[in-house]
């Protein structure tokens, strides 16, 4: 990478000039140049609808946990302690751990079933961060977190919808 | 090529699509849970004969069977929705988004030519389309996007 200030050649991806010490980080990322790329770059998580919570304890048993999730009509539950978020309880989570086994739902606590410490995300990280997670850690929702409390999911249909939405087809 | 004439042009075939969980119309509950587990796929297409006639999902597993009084014995068609809404393998990756977005669907089972169950695309197959896309701007980032390293990597 050519240094824009004093034209040295500095190997790619190095965050400082080696010659005169100028921050080079920001010249790494791509420079939106409109549409779809300028959305994904610069608006934030916020500008994607949030699903609505079901919000859980990881003490709560997994028939309690359940009856949540279909009261909300979501597919998943967060599980909070003390307000902050330590697990996700999701239909995957149901499928792989749950069906078809012999189990009191009534007994079995969230916390046996739960997906622990999953990914998060803030509310101001750009909408590529999520797509990144998403592609990358092969996960369909993601909690959106406040100083460690949980405020909303983001689903990959949501990110979808939002990209169709500023593709340029949708009319 | 944008975004858009990707979208309408590229074929759902192009996209990396998993194995899809496939039983027989006949097949248990149970039958459909593993094989969704051996797919690591969130739905199964239940078949006659290679056609597509249900879907069973995770959501359906959720809202029907979970917690509910119905053993895992139990017929897959009688959880399963019928006739579900499908596409082509010839179809675009812009046909299933809208579909995805106007049935709010998170599975869309495909046939091939011959009207046989061929592959199902699910959101997340979209959402790494996109990845792919934008590999600059979506897939080169450090693993924590604040990150700033404070030395040069190697040695």
């Amino acid at each position: 990478m050519i240094c824009p200030y004093c034209g040295h050649n500095n190997l790619d991806g190095v965050d400082t000039c080696e010659e005169c010490v100028h921050d080079l980080s920001d010249f790494d990322v791509p420079a939106a140049t409109g549409g779809l790329q300028m959305h994904i770059m610069e608006d934030t998580i916020g500008h994607i609808p949030y699903d609505r919570l079901a919000l859980i304890s990881p003490s709560d048993s997994v028939a309690h946990a359940v009856s949540r999730i279909k009261t909300i009509g979501i597919g998943q539950a967060v599980v909070v302690e003390d307000g902050k978020l330590v697990g996700i309880l999701t239909e995957r989570d149901l499928l792989n751990k749950v069906a078809g086994r012999e189990m009191d739902l009534n007994t079995l606590p969230v916390s046996e079933v739960m997906t622990k410490r999953p990914e998060t995300i803030g509310e101001r990280d750009p909408i590529r961060v999520i797509i990144n997670k998403m592609a990358v850690g092969e996960y369909r929702h993601v909690p959106i977190v406040r100083d460690g409390r949980p405020v909303g999911i983001i689903s990959a249909k949501a990110v979808a919808n939002y990209i169709l939405k500023h593709s340029g087809l949708d009319f | 090529m944008s975004i858009a004439d990707k979208l309408s042009k590229v074929k759902i075939r192009r996209l990396p699509l998993r194995q899809p969980a496939m039983v027989e119309r006949g097949a248990s509950i149970r039958e459909a849970v593993e094989a969704m587990k051996a797919s690591r796929l969130g739905c199964a297409l239940v078949c006659e004969q290679g056609k597509l006639v249900g879907l069973f999902t995770e959501r359906d597993l959720l809202n029907k069977v979970i917690g509910e009084s119905v053993n895992y014995s139990t017929p897959v068609e009688q959880v399963m929705t019928f006739g579900p809404a499908h596409l082509s393998l010839d179809d675009s990756v812009y046909s299933a988004m809208r579909m995805m977005r106007e049935g709010d669907y998170r599975n869309v089972p495909l046939v091939d030519a011959e009207g046989s169950a061929a592959g199902v695309v699910t959101v997340r197959d979209l959402v790494s389309y996109f990845a792919e896309h934008f590999p600059k701007e979506a897939l080169n980032l450090p693993p924590d996007h604040d990150q700033l390293m404070l030395s040069a990597e190697g040695a």
